[in-house]
């Protein structure tokens, strides 16, 4: 009994960790991308002028 | 602008104070369920995020509308950052229902009418996102991307009801989520987890709105430069 | 109206009439279907499935894949010769150009089943040929609810740098309550003998009406937008 509960255990931090993982990357991939894209954004700008 | 900013910390503040709260709830707070104990607690997130998701798709539905009313972009960039998220709880959904399936009915997958429906929404809007990596026209792709999110969104009801149908004829053993027995306090629980994945769902809509804005930013500018080479 | 009408029908002639010359439309998905019934003898039946238990199934698996070819050619050919930009100078409502295009497509494709009948009967042993009158109901109303929603789409699709991909991928999920409605009714049909008026039957009938006249609805009123330029 005590096995079954410790593997369930398991399932469920998978689930919530898939879940926080998930959101976080993207999170992540977000802010970067926002960095990168506003560093381009300044180069072009300082070369326009 | 000011004001933007401000609501967008606002929001960052209230979604960094209700995730640790809705996981104390979850794990502290809901009592323990009779029948399927400690798996049930993947309930307190997966129920909202199919509820979110299916609010993402909705809302690309309504600005799927403005934008061939109005023909501006803006409202094409926001229903697009909101398919991305969609797709992003659908596919959350897809991954939680089975891990929380296998230890209680022994399966990864049954086609039951929420997980199907769920999988065959995430085929679809997926499908939107691939009409604009495949369309070089900007101005059109938002345009049929706009249709596209009409027509897949009315279709979501009918494919809920006509497997629904198909199931009450042909019933399954493990269908649905039967066989749980709420409490107020499981009750107080889902509502928070749904009010934290919905504060989830505007913040990250405001991160990709601001991107994808910049990034269409730097192509104008890249392009207005290109032409004065010329 | 009457001149919408007259246009329409116009419309809808061109196109049988280009593919009454060279049939390659017809033939074509005729020999795909039949291919596609083959290959599943070769792997389910092979695997331990009779095909007469799934022939429902397997007849509208048929259609599906025949018909994504088909849909595919409706269009491909307007934009290769610009005849898409010449039918937007008439002074026709953008969504007859749908509703003429769509009535086109089902006509081959109706077409197309109605000659896979006795291929059905013959090689999965069905008795398809026996209802025929039920079935034909049941193919029009799930071909028609496939090219409603299958003559938009592969309209997008024809947009797009993938138009011979994207459409499948958008158009299959898309018409799942169709496969359902038709695959119960034709296997009702053929498999306990029942009529149209039975309940059960009718049950799914009415969810392929109610698909056919909401997406050709939306449909009609959406085209516009996916063509002009």
């Amino acid at each position: 009994m005590k096995s079954d509960l410790l593997k369930n255990f398991w399932y469920l931090v998978s689930a919530y960790s898939a879940v926080f993982v998930a959101i976080g990357a993207f999170v992540f991939t977000l802010f970067q991308k926002q960095d990168q894209l506003e560093r381009e954004l300044d180069a072009l700008k300082k070369s326009k002028s | 602008m000011k004001k933007d900013a401000l609501l967008d910390r606002i929001l960052l503040l209230a979604t960094v104070i209700a995730v640790p709260i809705s996981l104390y709830l979850v794990f502290l707070y809901a009592p323990l369920e009779k029948t399927m104990g400690l798996m049930q607690k993947i309930f307190y997130y997966h129920v909202p995020l199919a509820w979110i998701c299916f609010l993402a798709f909705f809302v690309v539905f309504v600005l799927s509308i403005r934008h061939l009313v109005t023909k501006d972009i803006k409202y094409d960039i926001i229903a697009h950052c909101s398919v991305q998220i969609g797709v992003l709880f659908c596919g959350l959904v897809l991954i939680t229902g089975p891990i929380w399936a296998r230890p209680i009915w022994g399966v990864w997958w049954s086609w039951d009418p929420r997980l199907t429906t769920t999988l065959i929404l995430f085929m679809m809007y997926v499908g939107y996102l691939l009409i604009d990596s495949f369309t070089s026209e900007e101005v059109k792709a938002a345009r049929i991307k706009a249709v596209f999110g009409i027509v897949a969104f009315m279709d979501v009801p009918i494919v809920w009801y006509s497997i629904k149908w198909w199931r009450t004829i042909h019933p399954m053993v493990r269908d649905g989520k039967s066989g749980m027995n709420i409490s107020p306090k499981m009750h107080v629980t889902l509502l928070f987890c749904i009010l934290t994945f919905t504060l989830i769902y505007a913040l990250l809509l405001r991160l990709a709105v601001r991107v994808r804005t910049t990034e269409k930013e730097l192509e104008y500018l890249k392009d207005s430069l290109g032409e004065e080479m010329i | 109206m009457t001149s919408a009408f007259k246009l329409i029908y116009h419309l809808v002639s061109k196109d049988i009439l280009a593919e009454l010359r060279s049939k390659e439309m017809l033939v074509s998905l005729f020999f795909f279907s039949l291919m596609v019934i083959i290959i599943f003898h070769f792997t389910i039946e092979v695997s331990g499935v009779s095909l007469a238990e799934i022939a429902a199934g397997l007849i509208w698996v048929a259609f599906t894949f025949s018909g994504i070819i088909g849909l595919n050619r409706s269009f491909s050919s307007e934009l290769h010769n610009g005849c898409l930009q010449g039918l937007m100078l008439t002074p026709m409502d953008r969504g007859d150009i749908y509703i003429a295009k769509m009535l086109a497509n089902t006509i081959f494709m109706m077409t197309v089943e109605l000659m896979l009948v006795p291929i059905f009967t013959f090689l999965l042993n069905v008795p398809v040929l026996e209802h025929l009158g039920s079935l034909a109901l049941v193919f029009l109303l799930g071909t028609w609810g496939y090219t409603a929603v299958g003559t938009l789409l592969a309209a997008i699709s024809a947009n797009t740098s993938a138009q011979e991909v994207m459409l499948p991928i958008l158009l299959l999920p898309l018409i799942i309550p169709i496969l359902m409605g038709a695959v119960s009714a034709t296997g009702l049909i053929i498999n306990s003998g029942k009529g149209i008026f039975d309940a059960d039957v009718l049950k799914w009938l009415k969810l392929l009406v109610g698909f056919d006249i909401i997406f050709t609805t939306v449909c009609y009123l959406t085209f516009e937008y996916v063509i002009e330029e």
